[in-house]
């Protein structure tokens, strides 16, 4: 899942994961930032009969765990008592965050999961996160890191195997932004484009524009209260619309949307309606 | 004694230097922009210095396709008085070469480090370089004495301490003992002694092969010859950050996420004694006027139909905008002695002068 801040992608990663768990089928959620959100969004769906797992990967941790897994069991804590490791991550920018990646390929060919869905790194640093790999095969061009980062490009740029989902907002920066990332993806990267999801849409029914009768017999003030919460309202549906209307014709990917909803925060009884609006917008 | 509460403006007019911080998303860049418009017509010349803005708002700021990166624009069409607005795109690898070239002694010595392949992958991707860089140009603009004033669009970071101590950090690498033991002077990484950077060498060489050993020597040797300027600079800058004259301005949406994220921010910051000088939450619903109460049960007894959708639209409206303000309560009290300003959700986003004079009339009239 990837997508810039402030668009939602949390809370689209944990609809999806639930989608695919009500589908059937075995999840494993995997997050970055170390944001106790998503555990929330995930687990504390009581009501939710859905069996989700969620996996926490921090750098630090899928470096010592490399280290040790890779012939450096005995050096593996004083490597970074000593501060060697943030030497090496300097010496060869993004081994981080190949190790990282090498993890959830790890996690993906363990074959306990059905599918493996990645809250992807905090705003704008997918597509750096991403090529780190490519990045570092220029730098690298022996040793275990070396192994690892063939290994990461063999699973990005296998469409079977991996996807990125690109969550957007319906309005204008957010698509454009949307746009350039799909490109930069496809090119810096060649990893497969899943369908793009449109966060937050206004999906209700269009105040009519004309109310002056409707609201010929309210006292003027009440209409006018009216009408202009009504223009607020058309004024964002016409932009959304303009919005997803070029976001479908720049990027030929199918188009998934997700309704607005009145709140400012998404609670785990939210994400119940989400999961079905998700699922009823993926089968049109 | 009752003070008049301070303004926004208040800040904008007392600082020399200012910095928006913030989660991503949530217009941190354009209200930079128009903090720099309104303090550009109230006379002064100011430069804002952006990293990755939407390409609209590049549009809008002059700093499209034809710009020069790392260069200053003069932005059309602002400015009352002496005023002026200039706005300039942060070019991190330029900025870490003009560093090297300025705390080199000779040409030598720059090319020497510019030129090793480390240093190329070191400026392009090392986590946390754009955040030195941005730390490090607002110095080199704010030591220039063009400006009166200098306005940072800091790059979106979730926790802001991780841009604020960029300097500190690189210090730290440098005082790192295996750094240390790597360039005591030793004619070849062979002759290393000192046990740490032996396991260092070691470790380096089996997971990333012998070149990338010799480019790493190579690398820091020749950094030595920057290293006591690049601790001045971070001295210089650690107190700059503190100065009287300088205001960090928080940014935030009335989301929970960015509003947590926000909270944290401001904890941060006080924490750790950088001036916090106001917010602005951007981006939030305007609350509708309320209906009268009695025309209300009298309106739901009878609509259906258009009237019905428009009372549900009414009721919906109130509700998200009640429930953004319900959030925002925390933030509000953590920021309960500085001015906090609200910029409402807009049916476009800022693309144009207009644009920008518009929201500078909202945050500082």
């Amino acid at each position: 899942m990837a997508g810039k801040g402030g668009v939602g992608k949390t809370t689209v990663t944990a609809v999806l994961a639930h989608a695919a768990a009500r589908a059937g089928r075995k999840v494993l959620v995997v997050e970055l930032d170390g944001k106790p959100t998503l555990d929330a969004l995930v687990h504390d769906a009581d009501s939710s009969p859905d069996t989700i797992e969620l996996t926490s990967i921090s750098a630090p941790d899928a470096l010592d765990e490399y280290l040790r897994e890779n012939g450096f069991a005995r050096v593996a804590k004083r490597l970074q008592r000593t501060g060697v490791i943030d030497i090496v991550g300097t010496a060869a920018p993004g081994i981080d965050d190949v190790v990282v990646l090498g993890k959830i390929k790890q996690l993906e060919r363990s074959g306990d999961y059905d599918l493996v869905v990645v809250d992807g790194p905090a705003a704008g640093h997918a597509i750096t996160f991403l090529s780190s790999a490519s990045g570092l095969a220029d730098a690298v061009r022996a040793g275990p890191v070396k192994a690892q980062s063939d290994d990461v490009m063999e699973l990005l740029t296998d469409g079977d195997r991996c996807q990125v989902v690109l969550v957007t907002l319906p309005e204008t920066t957010p698509v454009n932004e949307a746009i350039e990332t799909a490109y930069a993806l496809e090119d810096e990267v060649g990893v497969a484009l899943g369908p793009i999801v449109v966060n937050g849409v206004d999906r209700g029914a269009r105040p009519p524009d004309d109310v002056d009768e409707l609201l010929a017999d309210q006292p003027d003030g009440d209409a006018q209260v009216l009408r202009t919460a009504a223009a607020f309202r058309r004024s964002r549906q016409d932009m959304e619309a303009r919005e997803i209307e070029r976001l479908g014709a720049s990027l030929p990917l199918p188009c998934l949307h997700l309704p607005a909803l009145p709140v400012a925060g998404i609670s785990v009884a939210d994400i119940d309606r989400l999961v079905e609006a998700f699922t009823a917008s993926g089968r049109r | 004694m009752a003070v008049d509460a301070m303004t926004l403006t208040d800040t904008i007019d007392h600082s020399t230097l200012l910095l928006t911080c913030g989660p991503g998303g949530v217009g941190k860049t354009t209200t930079a922009a128009a903090i720099g418009v309104a303090a550009a017509n109230s006379g002064r010349r100011v430069v804002v210095v952006t990293v990755d803005p939407a390409r609209r708002l590049a549009d809008a700021l002059g700093l499209d396709d034809g710009a020069a990166a790392d260069e200053p624009h003069q932005v059309d069409g602002v400015g009352a008085d002496e005023g002026e607005l200039w706005a300039l795109m942060l070019d991190d690898a330029a900025t870490f070469d003009r560093l090297v070239r300025e705390q080199t002694a000779s040409e030598e010595q720059a090319e020497a480090i510019l030129n090793n392949p480390i240093y190329g992958a070191l400026s392009r991707s090392l986590a946390g370089a754009q955040e030195y860089m941005a730390i490090e140009r607002l110095h080199q603009l704010f030591v220039s004495d063009e400006w009166d004033l200098v306005i940072v669009d800091t790059p979106p970071s979730r926790n802001a301490i991780d841009l604020l101590g960029a300097p500190d950090r690189l210090v730290a690498f440098l005082s790192n003992p295996v750094y240390r033991a790597l360039t005591v002077g030793q004619r070849t990484f062979a002759r290393v002694t000192n046990a740490a950077s032996s396991m260092f060498l070691w470790a380096v060489r089996r997971l990333a092969g012998p070149q990338i050993v010799e480019d790493t020597v190579a690398f820091f040797r020749s950094l030595t010859t920057v290293e006591e300027g690049l601790r001045r600079r971070a001295g210089e800058v650690r107190e700059l950050l503190r100065a009287d004259e300088t205001a960090f301005v928080v940014v935030s949406s009335p989301r929970a996420e960015a509003i947590a994220e926000s909270e944290h921010l401001i904890g941060a910051l006080r924490d750790d004694d950088f001036p916090f000088g106001g917010v602005v939450i951007n981006l939030i619903h305007p609350l509708p006027e309320q209906l009268d109460p009695a025309d209300r049960a009298a309106l739901d007894d009878v609509a259906d139909g258009p009237l019905a959708e428009h009372l549900a639209w009414h009721d919906e409206l109130t509700e998200l905008a009640v429930s953004e303000r319900e959030e925002l309560a925390g933030l509000a009290e953590l920021a309960d002695d500085v001015p906090v300003v609200e910029l409402p959700l807009q049916d476009t986003d800022v693309h144009n002068v207009d644009g920008l004079l518009g929201l500078a009339e909202r945050l500082a009239p």
